[in-house]
């Protein structure tokens, strides 16, 4: 009852402030009048929006050696942004509704997005179900910290699509061209990836079985609590950011017991001390990040927990200014301290199956340091309606790559049709990777969807 | 009284004689001043409609908004693009530097995040229209920019006008420019946009329509074609408003982010 009481004493509250929406400056043309806008005003200075958009797709999978005998997946759904604005507050839920009959219903893959933000004179506070980018670089980072990746279904071309929406609260305060930012994580959530070692989308060594999950009651426990802070500037023609985190690695790490054999997934508390940059020189954009992860395990003897690394990021893109294409290289990896070697054949020294060394074997042929070159070229065509992306990415110790490349078409402003593929495999040396692992993931992707 | 006499004797004579001053000294450049004068403004706030026409009349619509603050000499702009849903509520900030270049953000709100871009100048089609960023900039230039000669008068659909010559002393898109400006108004009333050898015309820019609004001449609608594809452009100013009190929030990453004056 008390909830109740306080909810509506909140929401009379808002109802009652002085409102003015953002739909375009208002408060200088009024309220624009748009064809074919979904949205309904409240008052003359609320607004209530819907966006979203409906698609179809058809994806045709290779498939390992029988080419004829790939697979065939029928996708698409119905995506939803609900955004309600009021002069403080500002509510925003985010469906995705994309039926499948081969994945379980879970509401993480529905809610994409739930948040509250409550503005104030020089900054705001946001909660809820939220996804946030930090660092520089284009779609690839090494100081993101604030989401788990999931690799669900493999990589895709939208970077963010593979983030998680998770659960914080955050305060961003902001003074000249500063801005602070604060965020609390009251829980852990692991990056995901199939859980079964069959699944074809598998990031673990073939042969390796299912691994069971770890529960809501592991992830929530008080003592999950993450944290994380970025403060960040202009300084002349550059965007320069600190970045502090204490929080978890959202891979899992395992405790193998040999005899009898089990498996159980621990995760590794760790400080990421970091830096983005952002400097545009004439047509030119330098992105740089870097930062240095201190492993609660900081002399690297436990071989359940991922040791200390540095990881480092640089990356230059070139806007041509003719034609309206972007093109970027960006080169990222990371060296892992204290690292030993160990045997995978006989676990039952633990040192053996140290997490480093197992992560290492599946990322970057057993060495310490990781060390991946991605590119990617955007060009617009048509007047815009046609746009080529390229996208590849080539892991130098595995000589594993993955190539993007995708079209898009404008039938309409609103109606678009999109072809794109996935192709995986391994250069020279072929070492164990997951790139070798998709390498029987090569796809073909048609879809159209509607825009709203 | 004797005083006071001279004094009206000196002001008629003014009064008479400034025009003939004025017509002695018309030049290219008096005349491109005179346009600039005409366009200045401390702060500026329009919202724009682009209809993109190909040759077959297919037209896509584009709705944006636009303020634009001088401070100190230094110029910001902000736009926000209202349709179509694919950009709805991208934002962009350009804040002008004290050595003349540009810093540029993006916000897109798909993914929340300011990004900070290399300027988007140059002869890039502007949202695949026929105006180039340098064209949206201006379509004209200013005195220090180029060479103007006045070529001769002309009626124009009705109107006199000034056809002046163009030739850019700066780095452009174009060989030269052909402008015709209204005597009355200074609004360029219709402008040929050379290719790099100044000798085809590649553009045409047509004033279709201008007012008095809030004691300035302003243009109401454009339409630029370009001449090898027969596409065009119009831009229809819905709204414009000059010299009004303007929030320096408008201009910062915040709003960009938030879409409010924190």
């Amino acid at each position: 009852m008390r909830k109740l009481l306080v909810t509506s004493v909140i929401v009379l509250m808002c109802m009652s402030l002085p409102l003015a929406a953002f739909d375009g400056f208002t408060d200088i043309f009024g309220e624009p009048e748009l064809p074919e806008q979904t949205t309904q005003q409240a008052t003359q200075q609320t607004s209530f929006t819907v966006d979203g958009s409906v698609g179809f797709s058809i994806e045709g999978t290779r498939g390992e050696d029988e080419p004829f005998k790939g697979r065939v997946d029928i996708g698409g759904g119905l995506d939803i942004d609900l955004s309600w604005r009021g002069s403080m507050v500002d509510a925003r839920t985010s469906f995705s509704l994309h039926p499948s009959n081969d994945t379980e219903f879970r509401w993480y893959d529905v809610f994409t997005g739930l948040s509250l933000t409550a503005y104030y004179e020089g900054g705001f506070v946001e909660a809820g179900l939220l996804k946030k980018e930090w660092g520089s670089g284009d779609g690839v980072h090494v100081v993101d910290v604030l989401n788990a990746p999931d690799y669900r279904n493999g990589f895709v071309d939208d970077a963010f699509a593979m983030k998680v929406a998770e659960p914080m609260v955050g305060s961003t305060t902001r003074w000249d061209d500063t801005t602070l930012e604060v965020f609390y994580k009251p829980m852990l959530i692991p990056m995901m990836a199939a859980e079964d070692a069959e699944d074809q989308w598998s990031m673990y060594p073939p042969g390796m079985g299912a691994i069971e999950p770890p529960t809501y009651e592991d992830l929530a426990r008080l003592g999950n609590w993450q944290g994380a802070a970025r403060l960040k500037s202009i300084v002349g023609p550059a965007d320069v950011g600190l970045i502090y985190f204490n929080g978890f690695h959202t891979q899992p790490g395992y405790d193998l017991v040999s005899d009898p054999l089990s498996i159980s997934i621990v995760f590794t508390r760790a400080q990421l001390f970091g830096a983005e940059s952002t400097i545009v020189v004439g047509p030119f954009t330098i992105m740089l990040e870097g930062g240095f992860w201190l492993s609660e395990d900081r002399d690297g003897t436990d071989p359940t927990r991922y040791n200390s690394k540095w990881v480092y990021l640089g990356g230059i893109g070139y806007l041509f200014p003719d034609i309206g294409a972007y093109a970027s290289v960006t080169y990222n990896g990371h060296y892992i301290l204290d690292f030993q070697k160990g045997d995978l054949s006989d676990i039952s020294n633990p040192n053996n199956a140290d997490v480093d060394y197992v992560q290492a074997t599946r990322s970057s042929g057993g060495a310490p340091y990781m060390n991946t070159l991605t590119a990617a070229f955007e060009l617009p065509l048509a007047r815009e309606r046609v746009s080529v992306r390229l996208a590849g990415t080539y892991q130098l110790e595995t000589g594993g790559y993955a190539f993007l490349p995708s079209i898009t078409w404008s039938v309409t402003d609103d109606f678009i049709f999109k072809a794109s593929g996935r192709l995986f495999g391994t250069m020279g040396r072929s070492e164990e990777s997951i790139f070798k692992s998709w390498a029987k993931n090569d796809s073909l992707k048609m879809g159209i969807s509607y825009l709203f | 009284m004797k005083s006071f006499t001279r004094h009206i004797l000196i002001v008629i004579v003014l009064l008479f004689s400034v025009p003939t001053l004025l017509s002695a000294t018309v030049t290219g450049n008096s005349v491109m001043q005179q346009v600039m004068d005409t366009q200045a403004a401390k702060s500026s706030a329009m919202d724009l409609r682009l209809t993109l026409i190909d040759a077959s009349g297919t037209s896509r619509e584009r709705r944006l908004q636009t303020l634009t603050m001088t401070e100190a000499g230094l110029t910001n702009t902000i736009t926000v693009f209202l349709s179509p849903a694919s950009v709805r509520n991208t934002r962009f900030l350009t804040r002008q530097r004290a050595d003349g270049t540009d810093d540029q953000w993006i916000y897109l709100p798909a993914v929340g995040r300011v990004k900070r871009i290399a300027a988007s100048e140059g002869g890039g089609s502007f949202m695949g229209s026929d105006f180039t960023y340098s064209d949206m900039a201006s379509t004209t230039y200013d005195t220090d920019e180029a060479d103007h000669t006045l070529l001769r008068n002309e009626t124009l659909q009705g109107r006199d006008t000034y056809v002046i010559e163009s030739i850019p002393s700066v780095a452009s898109d174009y060989g030269k420019t052909i402008i015709w400006v209204d005597t009355e108004t200074y609004l360029p009333m219709r402008v040929e946009f050379y290719d790099k050898s100044s000798s085809a015309v590649i553009k045409e820019l047509i004033t279709d329509d201008f007012s008095y609004t809030e004691g300035r001449w302003i243009t109401r609608s454009i339409t630029m074609t370009t001449k090898a594809s027969g596409h065009s452009t119009q831009i229809e100013i819905l709204q414009a408003k000059y010299d009004i009190p303007m929030n320096s929030g408008y201009f910062t990453t915040t709003f960009l982010e938030t879409g409010r004056v924190l």
